[in-house]
């Protein structure tokens, strides 16, 4: 993990950040799950 | 024969001891969901942000157990930098940590598909492609010990990449 991560610029960062958050995956777990 | 028998009495206490292997490192959803009082103070209340440095906390409904338990251990050994969740981790069991990730993991299995895209998505496609063989090729983790990452708060990776990047977490 941490070479894959090292060398990345931060627009890279912020990339990859806005395409995981657009799929479909986790959600906030609340009481009323 | 005999050997036939061997080879079959060898298979069945193979798939005996990982059947209760499996069940060994399942925690109790029920008494997770106890535990997790504290952690939804933060962690269940949606858009909830770190004071400092500012980003949201994780969701962590759909997490990987296995992963979620690493988090934890991390946390509880110091190799994450993170002094609220250390000073959490630093009371749980083995068996805390294990319920507790039962339960947010028993919350809902990550629903795979692409929502809304852009040029920024985009280029963030292109360059997950060395991420997908861990963490999926959607973001859903095909690996236990490797986190979904599919519909995490943007900011969350990219404080946790920083904290990679300047040593603040080493897993």
């Amino acid at each position: 993990m941490m070479g894959q991560v090292l060398n990345l610029s931060a627009r890279d960062i912020e990339d990859i950040a806005a395409f995981y958050a657009a799929q479909k995956g986790l959600f906030t777990a609340d009481y009323s799950d | 024969m005999r050997s036939l028998l061997k080879v079959l009495t060898a298979i069945v206490v193979i798939v005996a001891t990982s059947v209760t292997a499996s069940a060994a490192a399942a925690g109790n959803p029920e008494r997770g969901a106890v535990l997790a009082d504290t952690c939804l103070g933060c962690h269940g209340i949606p858009g909830y942000r770190n004071a400092y440095p500012s980003y949201r906390v994780p969701k962590l409904g759909g997490q990987h157990q296995d992963y979620l338990v690493l988090a934890l251990l991390g946390y509880k050994s110091a190799v994450r930098s993170h002094p609220t969740m250390q000073a959490q981790s630093a009371s749980l069991s083995d068996a805390d940590m294990r319920d507790l990730a039962t339960y947010f993991a028993s919350q809902g299995v990550a629903r795979q598909g692409l929502g809304k895209t852009n040029g920024k998505i985009a280029r963030g496609k292109e360059k997950t492609a060395v991420c997908a063989a861990c963490h999926g090729e959607a973001g859903v983790s095909p690996t236990p010990n490797w986190p979904t990452l599919a519909g995490q708060h943007e900011d969350y990776p990219q404080q946790s990449i920083a904290q990679y990047q300047n040593g603040g977490r080493t897993r």
